[in-house]
């Protein structure tokens, strides 16, 4: 099978273990996002599948085993954005999304014309066009993040994993982000994204992971998964019914009460 | 500045130029007067036409102590560049994580246990002062920029002293011991020049070689990894051979502070952050940097050129710290 496949991966910090026995899919060509309360290990979960934190267990990328891959390979395969966007040094808009053709470089730096598009339709995705070259430095959160997202979209990875991309954008880049991401979806790529908010996931996504305790609480097709009844007991509260999203299919959107 | 620009091309331009300038400079100041004619002609003829004195002065004295400080500020600046972006923290620099200090005090032991080894010994002492103040950095802040600096000025602090305990009881004066502790380049010799630019070249090839990789691996927070980069091989095999060319530094010149600090910043002010224009300007600003400052000291009365470097570095850190601090980093 395509897509990521997970068996009873384990992971955490030091000797304290966020994650246990998670097993599941992100099924390729689909949209899944990742729910759950803070500190439930969403950050941790994609920070191991993108190969930065040691884990336990089986990971399978696009059908090859992770632990096999090479740090280009994967590289290659994998997109990963993730909460803090650097500020040490003042490198452009530009410079920072260029970054994401590291993987595809060849030995000699030959002039990459495919990467230079690939940068260019990223800046574009991300309506960074006018800002190329600005220092992240002098960027607003919001356009910083945007820069982190398009360094992503120009590696070309089969999979993106994306951890709260949208926390820091306005409504208009929020939405340009995840119709960006169903496209990527429908082209054939897998995403998973992280988010707090459940009807981003209620709205756009396919499927949803709920992570709660230490592991995986609920998993499977959006309509099964968001219910009242799963959601209150994932997150403690009580949950009902706000009304219908847009998009195909039954969606329902929910609030906290 | 992009690449291949008019700009870009005159900075790297005028560097070559301070650099002829600063070599002629020091192949030409001193107490014997000689003409550059003279130096030329005691520099490349076979049978240069010049008294015995003035060859000994040129080939053995100038010429190696200009070398020396070429070397070393090529190597304490391309040092500075690397650990900044190695370790992301703008205030990285072979004097404020220590590595200096512990390649000062490691080649004082060694001399004071019978002088075998002595640059062994300096780089065991600046690779385990660099992994202390990394581990008291950890432990105390996380690792934060300002953690780190203060980690290694701790860790510098103790050793200088050690430094100085050393010397003190094989019954140094007090002149040569400052000498050591604030650096100096007099009476170098070939070979010592020889391996400081050794050193210098081969941390500056291998970074250059790295130079895209750093480039992601001085993001942070492991963006290097999800970009493909090899970043663990790659930050210890920098972070090894950073200390080994300020080890050879130190052990034949001393501790000489924040030429690492000063050359790095103000390359990136004109040329940004990407790291391979970043480490060539910097090789060669540092030499220039360096060489000027040993000018300066050597016409100020045989200064240590750590006090000229710190004079002027040391406000460049604050202005470093400020811009750091105020974009709350």
């Amino acid at each position: 099978m395509k897509g990521v496949s997970v068996r009873d991966l384990s992971a955490g910090y030091g000797g304290k273990t966020v994650l246990r026995g998670i097993s599941g899919d992100f099924p390729q060509g689909a949209l899944t996002f990742l729910l759950g309360p803070n500190g439930s290990g969403k950050s941790t979960l994609l920070r191991a599948l993108g190969g930065a934190l040691p884990h336990g267990g089986t990971v399978t990328l696009c059908g090859r085993d992770g632990s096999s891959l090479s740090s280009r390979e994967r590289g290659r395969l994998v997109g990963v954005v993730t909460q803090s966007p650097s500020l040490n040094f003042p490198f452009t808009v530009e410079e920072v999304i260029a970054m994401g053709r590291l993987p595809h470089r060849t030995f000699f730096g030959s002039p990459d014309v495919r990467g230079r598009e690939a940068v260019r339709r990223a800046a574009e995705a991300m309506e960074l066009e006018d800002l190329l070259d600005r220092p992240l430095t002098t960027l607003s959160g919001g356009e910083r993040q945007r820069t982190m997202i398009a360094q992503a979209i120009a590696q070309e990875p089969e999979v993106f994993l994306l951890d709260e991309p949208s926390s820091a954008l306005d409504p208009r880049h929020t939405l340009a982000l995840f119709r960006f991401l169903r496209q990527a979806a429908a082209e054939g790529k897998t995403v998973a994204a992280a988010v707090h908010d459940i009807n981003l996931a209620a709205e756009f996504g396919d499927c949803v992971w709920l992570l709660g305790g230490d592991g995986l609480a609920a998993s499977g097709r959006v309509k099964d998964v968001l219910t009242g009844e799963v959601l209150s007991s994932v997150y403690g509260v009580s949950f009902a019914p706000l009304g219908r999203g847009a998009g195909e299919g039954e969606r329902v959107l929910w609030r906290a009460v | 500045m992009a690449p291949g620009t008019p700009g870009r091309r005159l900075f790297f331009a005028g560097l070559l130029l301070l650099l002829g300038g600063a070599a002629l400079w020091r192949l030409l100041a001193g107490d014997m007067p000689l003409s550059p004619a003279a130096v030329a002609d005691i520099l490349f003829s076979p049978s240069p036409d010049a008294s015995p004195q003035e060859i000994l002065v040129v080939r053995s004295v100038r010429l190696p102590r200009l070398l020396a400080s070429l070397g070393a500020g090529a190597s304490l600046a391309v040092s500075g560049a690397v650990l900044q972006g190695v370790l992301g923290n703008p205030l990285a620099e072979p004097y404020t994580l220590g590595i200096a200090a512990g390649a000062a005090f490691g080649a004082s032991l060694a001399i004071s246990l019978g002088g075998i080894w002595v640059s062994g010994a300096a780089f065991a002492g600046a690779l385990a002062a660099l992994g202390l103040a990394l581990v008291l950095s950890r432990l105390s802040g996380r690792g934060s920029q300002l953690s780190m600096v203060l980690s290694g000025i701790v860790v510098s602090s103790v050793l200088s002293a050690g430094v100085t305990l050393f010397k003190a009881l094989a019954d140094e004066r007090v002149s040569s011991i400052v000498l050591w502790l604030m650096g100096s380049f007099s009476g170098a010799s070939m070979e010592e020049a020889g391996a400081v630019c050794a050193g210098a070249a081969l941390l500056f090839g291998t970074a250059l070689w790295w130079g895209r990789d750093l480039d992601a691996i001085s993001l942070g927070e492991s963006r290097a990894v999800f970009l493909g980069v090899e970043e663990g091989k790659i930050k210890t095999v920098l972070l090894v051979l950073a200390s080994l060319a300020t080890a050879l530094t130190a052990a034949s010149f001393g501790i000489i502070g924040f030429v690492g600090l000063v050359g790095p910043h103000l390359v990136r002010l004109v040329l940004g952050p990407s790291h391979r224009p970043l480490l060539a300007a910097s090789f060669l600003g540092g030499a220039v940097l360096l060489a000027g400052a040993d000018g300066l000291a050597r016409s100020l009365g045989e200064l240590p050129v750590g006090v000229i470097t710190a004079l002027a570095g040391g406000p460049v850190f604050c202005w470093i710290l400020v811009r750091e601090r105020g974009k709350g980093a």
